[in-house]
């Protein structure tokens, strides 16, 4: 196999995915560790940029870092000292080890059980965005699901603000 | 090799360009807000600053250049030293997708305009990452305001950012250029306005300014900041206040659309920089022209004002687009009457609810001022 500009940068996009992965889960301090984490989703937004789907990549730096990552500052925010130097407690550290070792065994179970297809479901030039706006809304396609779950979302958005709603 | 060198060079001029608009929009900012407030601005500092000083900015570059970098004695070195680098970083990546010409553009991603808007949260990350690390209190003071502020006026920006996508069809900046056969703000006056207002407060400038609000907080988030780190924060601030500006020209009003573009085509940048420094001029005039508000009117303003109706927007855009196109009018030109005329209705709505709003509060007020004498 032959090196090519596509090989070498994923190869080197993925080192330092794991890498900035790994420091994430070693990291003492919580910010630093949600700095790492957005480090972790760029990095997987270059990896779809490699397999040519810029949408899943623009959606995964949307959702990712401009959604969970700026929740999760907001929450340490507003919950523990923003300023503070308290590290993380180390009290849950044993039952997150457990629940993500079986994560990580599940996971790779699967990866090795579902015959994955070799070849791309859709030829390259038809796999745009146009094809999967149509896909998402037409009713032979996954209108049903889509609706569906924006109804989730909003019955979610409802039950938040009757949580957070003052009485 | 040949699209090698073509990457270098566009990398290069796309490194170049912003930095040198800054420290001319610098100077043209100085020079506004100075008028503004009765003063001459920048006028001569020694004979070598050129008439109208115009290059003081170039001075003030080497000055804060050779000024020392000093680390509080608490900060987080690594995040604080990074916070820079990752401001000018994500000001300098949207300079890569807007679309000077006809084919004059760094790249034309078909994810477009949503490219830009996946930028914005990184600005929003710098912020957070000086304010944290600074262990500043004025700082992480102006960090819990950017990011309420950021966070909340994305959402009206995005949703106004939906129609001239939805008119056009497409993601991409140069299609929707393109689409315009009218600038999309005179199909659009309240959404562009929508989009006006929150890319102000994105990239907080008055009156939306309660991030840095130098009258109170020293200077927000990036107080901590001095020599060239201060300078990456203020040359960001003004690459990214231009960068907003050229989107917005790109969006609303027809990009490098423009007379005689067809016979000329390097007519096309002048157009698309005269559009930007326009709307870049009102933005100076709103900073020397306005005041400060306060984060909860601005969050209010947000909340209860500008995402309703931009959603009311959507909805009604939506369907009276479809509406004239399935009445025959194909044609962007032909639609434009039906959509002015549903910016208009709900504007008289939006007006109406404002009025009977404010008129409820009035007599609210004005019970509980008389309420002593009742007694």
């Amino acid at each position: 196999m032959t090196l090519g500009f596509g090989q070498i940068a994923f190869l080197v996009i993925a080192a330092l995915t794991v890498a900035a992965a790994l420091a994430m889960v070693l990291a003492r301090h919580i910010f630093h560790a949600i700095l790492l984490m957005i480090a972790v989703f760029v990095g997987v937004a270059a990896l779809y940029v490699l397999l040519g789907v810029s949408f899943m990549a623009g959606m995964q730096l949307f959702i990712y870092v401009g959604g969970v990552s700026v929740l999760a500052v907001l929450a340490i925010m507003v919950t523990r000292g923003f300023m503070g130097d308290r590290p993380r407690p180390a009290r849950s550290t044993y039952g997150a080890a457990v629940v993500a070792a079986s994560v990580f065994g599940g996971l790779t179970w699967l990866i090795l059980q579902v015959p994955w297809p070799s070849e791309p479901l859709v030829p390259a030039p038809q796999n745009d965005l146009a094809v999967l706006g149509q896909v998402l809304v037409s009713r032979a396609g996954y209108a049903v699901p889509f609706e569906l779950a924006s109804l989730l979302l909003f019955v979610v958005l409802l039950g938040a603000l009757y949580i957070a709603r003052e009485r | 090799m040949e699209i090698y060198l073509r990457y270098i060079l566009n990398s290069l001029i796309l490194l170049i360009i912003p930095f040198a608009s800054a420290l001319i929009l610098i100077w043209v900012a100085r020079k506004v807000i100075a008028r503004i407030q009765d003063r001459l601005g920048p006028n001569s500092s020694g004979s070598w600053a050129g008439p109208y000083a115009i290059f003081q900015t170039l001075a003030d570059a080497v000055k804060i250049l050779t000024k020392e970098l000093i680390i509080p004695e608490g900060a987080d070195r690594v995040v604080f030293l990074a916070a820079p680098a990752v401001v000018v970083a994500a000001a300098l990546l949207v300079w890569l997708v807007i679309p000077f010409g006809p084919t004059l553009q760094g790249m034309d991603p078909d994810i477009g305009i949503f490219y830009v808007v996946v930028l914005t949260p990184f600005t929003l990350f710098s912020m957070i990452m000086a304010g944290w690390s600074s262990r500043n209190k004025y700082a992480s003071l102006g960090t819990f305001r950017a990011v309420a502020q950021m966070v909340s006026y994305e959402i009206p920006q995005f949703l106004s950012l939906l129609l001239p996508i939805m008119l056009t069809g497409s993601l991409s900046l140069q299609r929707l250029v393109l689409a315009q056969q009218l600038p999309f703000a005179l199909v659009l006056p309240i959404p562009a306005l929508i989009y006006f207002l929150a890319m102000t407060a994105e990239v907080g400038r008055l009156p939306f300014e309660q991030a840095e609000a130098d009258a109170e907080i020293v200077a927000g988030y990036f107080t901590e900041y001095s020599g060239m780190m201060f300078g990456a924060f203020y040359l960001a601030e003004f690459i990214n206040n231009f960068s907003a500006s050229l989107i917005f020209a790109t969006l609303f009003l027809g990009g490098w659309r423009g007379p005689w573009v067809e016979q000329v085509p390097a007519l096309g940048p002048v157009w698309l920089v005269l559009k930007g420094f326009l709307v870049f001029l009102v933005l100076m005039l709103f900073w020397g022209a306005m005041p400060r508000l306060r984060i909860d009117h601005i969050l209010n303003f947000n909340w209860k004002l500008l995402t309703p109706l931009a959603l009311a927007m959507l909805i009604v855009i939506a369907w009276v687009n479809r509406l004239a196109f399935d009445l025959g009018a194909t044609t962007l030109a032909a639609r434009a009457p039906w959509l002015l005329l549903a910016n208009l209705g709900v504007g008289i709505v939006t007006w109406g609810i404002l009025r009977l709003v404010d008129r409820r509060a009035k007599r609210r007020r004005d019970a509980q001022r008389f309420e002593p004498f009742l007694e």
